[in-house]
């Protein structure tokens, strides 16, 4: 047990970061949602044009793990608490209102998080199954050619326009 | 959450394999000509809520399965394919024609024709010339036979346009009724989700067929059915297909109409191949079946004008009847009584004269005759003319042939050819007694003025005139007083020359004298009748005349001496030739150093020669002949056929005279009775490039090739504007391939996009859910 306690600046500090990361997320999920739209509806122009705010929402998901970083892991030293930081350990050193806030926001990160997870997965499930597809086509239709890999093994993109720079740079 | 998750992933499959088959039946269809190309139309599936705040997709469904097609480019293909349709036709049956006239090449009928006229001018060179003549006679046998051959094709490919017609029209049914079951296929497949596109395509790939024939119009129903329609005519409609049929309007003529069952008027489309050979059928070989026609008549009828009017050898016919009959056209049973013009004859017969040259196989003199051809006049008039002309004899059979024919040692011919005794009477020269008048009519003479005449010596006899006689006795003419003379007195002839009147004894040399006394009111001091005895010469003066003559019009001729004197030897003695006006035509030297019987130029192809022998001017010395331009201005051999090289009226009757055939010196080369004489076959030679009223001023070479020039423009236009109408179908087909066409480069583009795209998304995915791993564990 810690003999330190979880000052209002603290709290303060958690709860920006927990906002921050929660709209991070939302934004994440209103792409993904749309994302699967374009799939369902096979609009690789729709599709094309969502590639430049998947970049966005990966920078401002990127600047979420680095306040995340700056926020739990700084009041977890402070408060000397051993081990990895958890949130759910923090938190429990919080009392009455500042407590219940925290609380809050941590469960509504969560449910963003687990929509966008879920999202994530369907969407997956759509990608591959219109890469299977593709491949089946071209297979059928070219005999033994495959398509084109995208992506080498090292991750390096093979197509000569740069879709998604950011995106390979950050990967 | 996870039956969620399932579901969407299996309607992607499915949507996927969908798609795949949309894909693959584009892929194996990129080939077949009409195929629209076919895009599956997604949709995702209503969301389902899974808290107050999110709303779950369920994964995605085909929302519809859609032809990628213009209404508006395929609306003008098939108005494009109809043009196409038409010239392509067109364009065909015009190179067919082209074919049929094979020209240039050795039988072609300019080659043909161009043997024929050149074997007539190879004919002038030896006239008389049998094998020559048989082989000319074949060759137009050869030319006949081109007319008629081209003529039966020409018609061949008449008929041959009603049968494609009618072939046209069957298709046109067919496809007709292939589109009414087609409608019916449509009507029950709109019955559920969405009319399928394949169905669609065979729809229009009907109607592009049917555009080929005829130009269409469509109507498309909600339910995808369509009603068609083109020149007036309902073709198919929702109900059902209606059936055209192909009739004869006008047997002869080849015109044939289409028109629906029950319909009280006819289709009239506006493109098409249908549109092409209905125009075909009606104009194109019609024209050319006419002009060809045209040009035959003018060739029978220039060809006969030249050789009825010339002399085969021998002299003339011995006899001649008419390839053509006169009609009975007032159903009298015999065409005698009828007016020329009115039976029938297949040339026109116009008002002139016809010349009749009868010649003596004994003496060698020939009686010219000019009768009078009005197409007024009766047959029968006619036939008296020639019947009434010494020497001849005509008539009429039952079956309306005439013929004519020559007695004893005769010949006749309807020639120009000159008298060549040109002193018939022998009154030149004076070897029989004569006497002329000082004075031209008119005279003025009164009743009861008479005079004596004694001929020969054998006692005065007395002429008196009297009013019955004359139509004015104050202003009598020469010819009135000589009928009056001719009628009181024996053993001498009065007759007009030049205006004057001549009494000339019957009898020549010495003993022929002439002695006028006048009588009551002195007749004679009026007409200038000398009192003189007059007596004939022991030697008169042989006249001679030869050639052809080729002036335009026709000249009468009177001879008169300038002098009494003997021919080659006084000085100065000339013959002076007046025209029928008493204009001078032309003076004649034939004094001192004339050779007797040389030949002085007369004039226009004609020459005159005088033997030995005085003339005198003191005794009135004169005579008169008649050069002929045209011996028939008004084709009455040409209308009836007698005497003609050629048979029939038209390309498709044509053919050479038999009795040419049979008897090739009835080939009437000579323009006068002289075997060498080639004058009838220069006239021939001249039709071929003669220009011809009857052939727009043209002459046969010329209209022939203006015809060919103007089949060649035809056949030019029609190919240049089939060119250009498939360029502009082809260019519509391009863009439709673009519109409605599969592109294998594209779809494998696409492929590609999509590759990559999908896999930018899900490597995009793999991030945002290796993020969150952590986040969710924190």
């Amino acid at each position: 047990m810690s003999s330190a306690t979880l000052t209002a600046t603290d709290v303060d500090l958690l709860n920006a970061w927990l906002s921050a990361e929660a709209s991070a997320q939302s934004e994440l999920l209103d792409i993904l949602i749309e994302q699967r739209s374009c799939m369902v509806r096979q609009d690789l122009d729709g599709l094309e044009a969502l590639v430049k705010r998947s970049e966005a929402g990966l920078r401002r998901l990127e600047a979420a793990t680095r306040s995340r970083s700056a926020s739990i892991a700084g009041v977890w030293n402070r408060l000397g608490l051993p081990g990895e930081p958890r949130l759910d350990e923090i938190i429990a050193q919080a009392q009455g209102d500042a407590r219940a806030t925290l609380e809050e926001g941590q469960a509504g990160l969560r449910e963003v998080i687990q929509n966008v997870r879920r999202v994530t997965r369907s969407n997956q499930v759509l990608a591959r199954s219109g890469l299977d597809v593709n491949r089946a086509m071209v297979h059928a239709i070219f005999g033994d050619a495959e398509p084109r890999e995208t992506y080498d093994r090292e991750a390096r993109t093979r197509t000569e326009r740069p879709l998604n720079a950011c995106i390979d740079r950050e990967l | 959450m996870t039956t969620v998750a399932f579901n969407t992933a299996l309607s992607a499959l499915t949507t996927a394999q969908s798609a795949l088959a949309i894909i693959g039946n584009n892929m194996a269809n990129a080939a077949t000509p009409g195929y629209s190309r076919q895009r599956i139309s997604l949709d995702s599936l209503p969301a389902m809520a899974t808290t107050s705040r999110f709303q779950v997709g369920r994964g995605v469904g085909i929302n519809s399965v859609d032809r990628v097609t213009d209404a508006l480019l395929v609306g003008r293909m098939r108005n494009q394919t109809a043009e196409v349709g038409r010239y392509d036709v067109m364009a065909g049956h015009y190179r067919e024609l082209e074919t049929l006239f094979a020209e240039p090449s050795p039988n072609g009928l300019n080659s043909v024709l161009g043997a024929f006229f050149a074997d007539i001018s190879g004919l002038t060179g030896a006239p008389e010339d049998t094998a020559r003549r048989v082989g000319l006679i074949e060759s137009g046998r050869g030319a006949a036979d081109t007319f008629k051959s081209l003529a039966r094709q020409l018609r061949g490919v008449g008929q041959g346009l009603e049968e494609q017609i009618k072939v046209e029209v069957a298709m046109i049914n067919s496809l007709s009724e292939e589109l009414a079951g087609l409608n019916n296929s449509i009507a029950a497949a709109a019955m559920g989700p969405s009319v399928p596109p394949d169905l669609v395509d065979r729809q229009e790939n009907l109607l592009q067929q049917l555009a080929q024939h005829v130009d269409v119009k469509t109507i498309h129903e909600a339910d995808g059915r369509v009603t068609v329609s083109s020149g007036g005519s309902v073709l198919v409609s929702p109900s059902g297909a209606s059936q055209l049929q192909a009739y004869d309007i006008d047997p002869p003529s080849g015109r044939m109409g289409v028109r629906r069952s029950g319909a009280s008027t006819d289709l009239s489309p506006r493109g098409g191949r249908l549109r092409a050979l209905m125009d075909l059928a009606e104009q194109g070989v019609d024209e050319r079946m006419a002009a060809l026609d045209k040009m035959a008549h003018n060739l029978i009828l220039e060809m006969n004008r030249a050789h009825s009017t010339g002399v085969p050898l021998g002299g003339g016919y011995k006899s001649i009847q008419s390839t053509n009959l006169f009609h009975d056209a007032n159903g009298s049973g015999s065409p005698l009584d009828d007016a020329i013009g009115q039976t029938g004859l297949p040339f026109d017969v116009t008002s002139g004269s016809l010349n009749v040259n009868v010649s003596d196989l004994n003496t060698g003199a020939v009686t010219q005759t000019k009768i009078n051809v009005d197409p007024s006049m009766t047959v029968q008039q006619l036939v008296d003319q020639l019947d009434a002309i010494d020497g001849l004899s005509a008539n009429v059979d039952p079956l309306g042939q005439l013929r004519i024919t020559a007695l004893g040692d005769r010949r006749f011919d309807f020639s120009n050819r000159v008298q060549p005794i040109g002193d018939l009477d022998d009154t030149f020269g004076s070897a029989a007694a004569t006497i002329t008048s000082g004075a031209q009519e008119p005279f003025s003479l009164a009743a009861g003025d008479s005079f004596t005449l004694d001929v020969d010596g054998t006692g005065p006899q007395t002429v008196t005139f009297n009013p019955g006689a004359f139509t004015n006795m104050g202003a009598a003419s020469a010819s009135e007083m000589a009928a009056a003379i001719n009628a009181q007195i024996t053993g001498a002839t009065a007759e007009a020359v030049d205006g004057r009147l001549v009494i000339r004894s019957a009898s020549t040399g010495s003993a022929s004298s002439l002695q006028l006394t006048d009588g009551a009111g002195g007749p004679l001091a009026t007409t200038g009748l000398s009192t003189t005895l007059e007596t004939g010469a022991d030697i008169g003066v042989d006249v001679a005349l030869s050639g052809s003559y080729s002036g335009a019009e026709d000249l009468d001729l009177t001879f008169v001496p300038s002098s009494d004197g003997t021919i080659g030897v006084t000085a100065d003695l000339q013959v002076s030739v007046f025209d029928g006006q008493g204009n001078l035509v032309t003076t004649l030297d034939v004094g001192q150093g004339y050779a007797p019987g040389s030949e002085l130029t007369l004039a226009d192809g004609v020459t005159i020669s005088f033997g030995a022998g005085q003339l005198s001017a003191t005794s009135g010395d004169r005579f008169s002949t008649r050069l002929v331009a045209d011996s028939d201005t008004s084709d009455i051999l040409v209308a009836a056929g007698l005497g003609g090289f050629f048979t029939g009226t038209d390309a498709s009757t044509i053919a050479v005279d038999a009795a040419l055939l049979e008897d090739s010196d009835l080939l009437a080369a000579a323009g006068d009775g002289n075997p060498g004489n080639n004058q009838n076959l220069l006239d021939m030679a001249a039709v071929w490039d003669t220009a011809a009223d009857g052939l727009d001023g043209d002459s046969p070479d010329a209209f022939y090739r203006l015809l060919l020039t103007e089949l060649g423009a035809d056949t030019a236009r029609a190919e240049q504007t089939l060119e250009t109408q498939t360029l502009v179908l082809n260019s519509l087909e391009a863009r439709r391939d673009e519109v409605s066409g599969v592109n294998i480069d594209e779809e494998l583009l696409q492929m590609e996009r999509f590759q990559q795209l999908y896999a930018v998304t899900a490597r995009f995915l793999q991030t945002v859910q290796d993020v969150n791993d952590i986040l969710i564990n924190l």
